[in-house]
This record gives structure tokens, sequence and C-alpha cells, in this order.
């Protein structure tokens, strides 16, 4: 499985010194290429297993890396109108930040030791940062960077802290050895979890730490905003899946402020999208919404909490990432991205409204989507933790639809708009990008193996 | 020959009947000075020219490029920076508390109570719910 990364790395090189006609036709080729290593890690336990020298992959992490490997050939595939007019020293390295990201991606992922995973997690923020301050359209990005870099680093120096009082108490940090029954119960041992995760927490986002995340969502351009809606959100998610095999037990004692802030969270995201005028913002502030469910399924610290919360993330990060991609698809084409102002597309582009239809719905976890089986199991788990979740999960789930449908239909029907004058087709780069995200996530309905 | 109903009346189709401002029902305002009457016939007729170039511009077939409303512009502009220009106020207070604060700390209340009865019942050996079928 190094050799995994080691492909990375190589790719990152190759995209350095080939010629100016082979920078893209490297990178694309080579990063569906690497989806090939890829296979050997199919491994369905759900404990950890198969550790080699520093890697591991189980069930948890391969869903993940499978998608994180996934989406950089169609972050290449989806920058490639906007990134033609660059200097070619600008496109090499460009390129080489998706696929360091990625490799830090995988990395991260497949780490069978929690100080590695935090590097690669550390390590994913700078080619983001990259991304989003060079590469963005408004200079709003540069405060989108610097809330993206700083909520992230604070709130990831008390899990670094954490991490090494763990390794200086229990000896190692390998995800393969058992650490029930280490600690004492001292209410000091709540610190430690928060302390744990709530890097996690920042990077899910929960509720009321979610400030950096439309920001950059928003500014970020359409590579940056794939892998950030795409995969980034779900290193929190991972993580935190991560440290629950110590902290599980804390987390079913005493999560109730964070559950609390998650459930309301769902509400308030819900109700902040009906009301949002930017078409990546609403994206944006769902992925809130959503992610507040997945904190909801770990923090329950049952079984059925990690898997609704394992195949909501892998739903999420394909419906999401697409969503973005037709977004940045008339945002080339008109210069904007205004709900208003962008009208009766369904009328301009009608097999790309296809897109956004299919989307839209897998967005509200219509079933069968495979969203409606992670968000029931998550809410399931939830009920179980303690029955008065199911007031606001319900609200969340309804507004989730309404704030769906809005947008679907506030971009797609209705009068269109005269003043776009210059909208040329929907070229096959486009078709092939939304058919790559809607491909796998209709394949994954019919494979039950994800989640039972 | 002039009918004569023609007389001091346009045509029949418009929604004054063809009189002018002045004997139009719909347009005496008790309260408003002709000079001020004046004053919004001339804003209208600016809008109306404004409103003539956009509609040009919107119809005209040889157009290439997109060319944005700058109304929709300033509106946009409004939605999307008002975090910027927020102002602590009473009102910003009671919205930020009531719908931030309160609702958290009164779940985080609730999940609390919940789960000691719970502990408490499981210690017990009380289920959960008598009639669940999710008691795992």
């Amino acid at each position: 499985m190094n050799h995994l990364v080691l492909g990375y790395v190589g790719l990152v090189i190759g995209v350095i010194v080939t010629k100016k006609s082979m920078v893209w036709r490297v990178g694309q080729v080579g990063s569906v290429l690497l989806m090939l290593p890829a296979t050997v890690l199919v491994n369905m336990n759900m404990t950890i297993s198969n550790v080699s020298y520093m890697m591991t992959s189980d069930f948890v992490s391969l869903g993940l890396t499978v998608l994180s490997i996934w989406l950089l050939p169609l972050m290449l595939l989806a920058s490639q109108q906007h990134m033609v007019s660059e200097s070619l020293i600008y496109q090499r390295v460009f390129v080489g930040c998706q696929v360091f990201l990625t490799g830090a991606l995988v990395l991260a992922f497949m780490a069978s030791d929690l100080l590695l995973f935090y590097i690669a997690f550390e390590s994913t923020l700078l080619p983001t940062l990259m991304l989003i301050t060079r590469w963005g359209a408004q200079k709003e990005r540069y405060q989108a960077g610097t809330y993206f870099m700083f909520f992230t680093l604070v709130g990831s120096l008390p899990l670094l802290i954490c991490l090494i009082g763990q390794y200086q108490m229990v000896g190692s940090l390998a995800l393969d050895l058992s650490y029930e029954g280490v600690f004492q119960l001292s209410y000091l041992v709540n610190f430690w979890w928060v302390g744990c995760i709530l890097a996690f927490l920042v990077k899910l986002p929960l509720y009321g730490v979610h400030l950096w995340l439309p920001k950059a969502h928003v500014e970020a351009p359409i590579a940056g905003s794939m892998v950030l809606a795409g995969v980034l959100l779900k290193l929190g998610g991972y993580g935190m899946m991560r440290v629950s095999l110590m902290w599980g037990a804390t987390a079913m004692l005493s999560s109730e402020v964070f559950l609390a802030l998650a459930l309301w969270g769902i509400v308030v995201m819900g109700g902040i999208c009906l009301r949002q005028t930017d078409l990546k913002s609403l994206i944006a502030y769902s992925s809130v919404g959503h992610m507040a469910l997945v904190v909801g399924g770990v923090l329950t610290g049952v079984a059925w909490g990690y898997n609704g919360a394992m195949v909501l993330m892998i739903a999420h990060g394909l419906v999401s990432s697409c969503l973005f991609c037709l977004a940045n698809l008339w945002y080339e084409r008109s210069s904007t991205r205004n709900l208003s102002g962008s009208r009766g597309l369904i009328m301009i582009f009608p097999l790309i409204s296809l897109g956004w239809f299919l989307m839209s719905l897998m967005n509200m976890a219509l079933p069968p989507a495979i969203n409606l089986f992670g968000e029931l199991v998550a809410m399931v788990a939830l009920y179980n933790w303690s029955p008065y979740s199911i007031v606001y999960m319900s609200l969340g789930a309804v507004l989730t639809a309404a704030y769906s449908l809005y947008l679907f239909g506030m971009s797609q029907w209705g009068n269109t708009m005269k003043n776009y004058k210059n909208l040329y087709t929907i070229t096959s780069r486009e078709y092939l990008l939304t058919t790559l995200h809607l491909v796998p996530a209709i394949y994954l309905i019919f494979y039950l193996g994800l989640m039972f | 020959m002039i009918p004569r109903a023609s007389l001091g009346s346009g045509s029949k189709m418009a929604a004054s009947g063809g009189k002018g401002p002045a004997m139009d029902p719909w347009r005496i305002f008790p309260d408003v000075t002709p000079d001020q009457m004046r004053a919004e016939a001339e804003r209208q007729a600016i809008k109306g020219k404004l409103r003539t170039a956009m509609q040009a511009k919107l119809r005209d077939p040889y157009a290439v490029g997109n060319f944005e409303d700058p109304a929709l512009t300033r509106w946009y502009y409004v939605r999307n920076h008002q975090f910027d220009n927020f102002k602590q106020t009473p009102k910003t207070s009671f919205l930020g508390i009531t719908f931030g604060v309160v609702p958290v700390v009164f779940l985080t209340w609730l999940f609390l109570k919940d789960r000691r009865k719970m502990k408490q019942d499981w210690l017990k050996g009380i289920g959960r719910n008598k009639a669940s079928i999710i008691n795992f």
C-alpha cells in the first residue's frame, strides 16, 4: 500500500517535469491509473485489519480512500476551462497541488498510526489554502483562506497535545491496539476527549464552528470546492471514528453538548439554505447540515451510528461534488452565481438538467439513493440515543427536502434570463464529469454491502 | 368630423378611460400637491427611459456577451454582505440568544435529563421503551 502514496509522489514529480502539452494529460491519465492499486484495498472488515508497515485499510477507510482517489481525475477534468489561460508554471503548480492533496488524503485515510494520520491531516491544509487563495475568483478569497486555515489549526492543536499525551500514557498510537480500560474515570477525561475530537468537529464542521465552510467553499475554484466538499469534510468524520476506538465510551457518556449543537445545526442550516441567494453558498450550507447528521451518528457510539455516518459521508461526497460541478458550469458561462439570476436552465441545457435533477433528489435523501440509507441508519441510532432527537431530525429532513427542491426549482424552472448572450453548449467534458459522479452514486444503491 | 365622445378622452382601452391625470379618478390624491405629482412624473419618465434601454439591450438580436443588471448586483451585494455590516442592537442580541443560545442550551439540558434517566433505568434493569423493537 505504500506504492499507492508513492504513486502520488511520482505523479507530482511527473507533472512538474513533463513538457507543456503533457502536463494535464499526465495528471489526468496518471490519476485514473492510480485507481488500480486501490482495488487491492478492498477489505470490508469493520475492524482494523490488513496492517502493512504503516498503513491499513478496513471498511471505514476504504470508502473514503476510493472516494478521494476517484475525485482527483474529476477535479482535473472540471478545472480545464478556467486554467486554459494560465501560464505553464501556474498550471503545473495547480495540478501538482491537487495531486499532492489527494496523496496526503490517501495517506491520511490509510494511516494505521494516529500521528501519521495527524501529519497527513495537517498537510492537506496547505494545498487547499493555495487552491483557495491563488485561484479563487473574488477578493474575499483571502479572508476565506484565513478562516479556513485558522479554524482548522486552532482546532487541531489540542488534538496534537492530546495525541502526544496519549502516546506518553499508552506508549503507542497505533490503531490496531485496543485502549479500553487505560484511563481511570475522572472528569479530566472529558477534556481529553474534547481535545481529541475538536479538530474533527471543526473540520466536519459542527454547527458552532462552521463559519469557515461557506467562505472556503464559495471562494474556492471548482477543484477546491470539489475536494473540500467531497473529501476534506470527511476527514473530520473519519478522524472521529478512529479516535472513537479509545474515546467511544466517553462519547457515550458525555456527548450531549455536541449532539445538541449538531441537531440544532441541521434545523438552522435548513432554514439558512432557504434564504441563500448564492448558488454555491446554498450547497455549502447544505454540507454543514448533512455533516451534522454524521456527527450525530458517530457520537452515539453504536455500530449503526458509525455505519450510517460512513454511508452518509460517501453519498454526500459524491452529491455535493457534483452539485458544485453543475453550479460551476453555469458560472463559467454566465460569470454569476446568483440564484435568481440563473433561472430556467432546463430550457437552455436540458440534458444537464438531468444531472441537476438527480443530484437534487439525492441531496434531499430520496430513496433509493444511498443518502437516504445513511440518514435513516444514523437517525435510528440517534433515536435510540434519545427519543427527543426525532423532533429536530425530522424538522431537519423536511427543511433539507425544501431547500433541495428550492435549489432545483430556482435554477431550472421559470423564465430564462435574457441577459446571458454567449452561452455555449455543454461540452462532452462536462457531461463526462456529471456522469462520473452519477455512476458511482447510482451503482452504490445496489451495493448493500456498504452498510450491512 | 370629430366624434364628440372623443374630445378630452382618448382611447377607451386605457385604464384611465382616456382622461388626463387631472380628471382621472384613480389619480386624484387629496394629500399630494401638484408639484409633488410633477416630480413623481419626472422620476417615472427617467425610470421609463432606463427600462427602455434595458429592454433594448435584452432584446438586441446582435448582442454578444453577458451584461449585468446593476440593480440586481446591488441587491446581491447587500444580501451577501449583511454579516460585514452587523451591528449589535437589542434586537439582534435577542434574536441571537433566542435562536442560537437557547435552543442549544435547552437541547443539552433535555438530553442530559433523558440520558441520566436512561442510565438509571439501565442499571435497574428497565429497558428503554417496553414495546420497542430497537432495544439492543
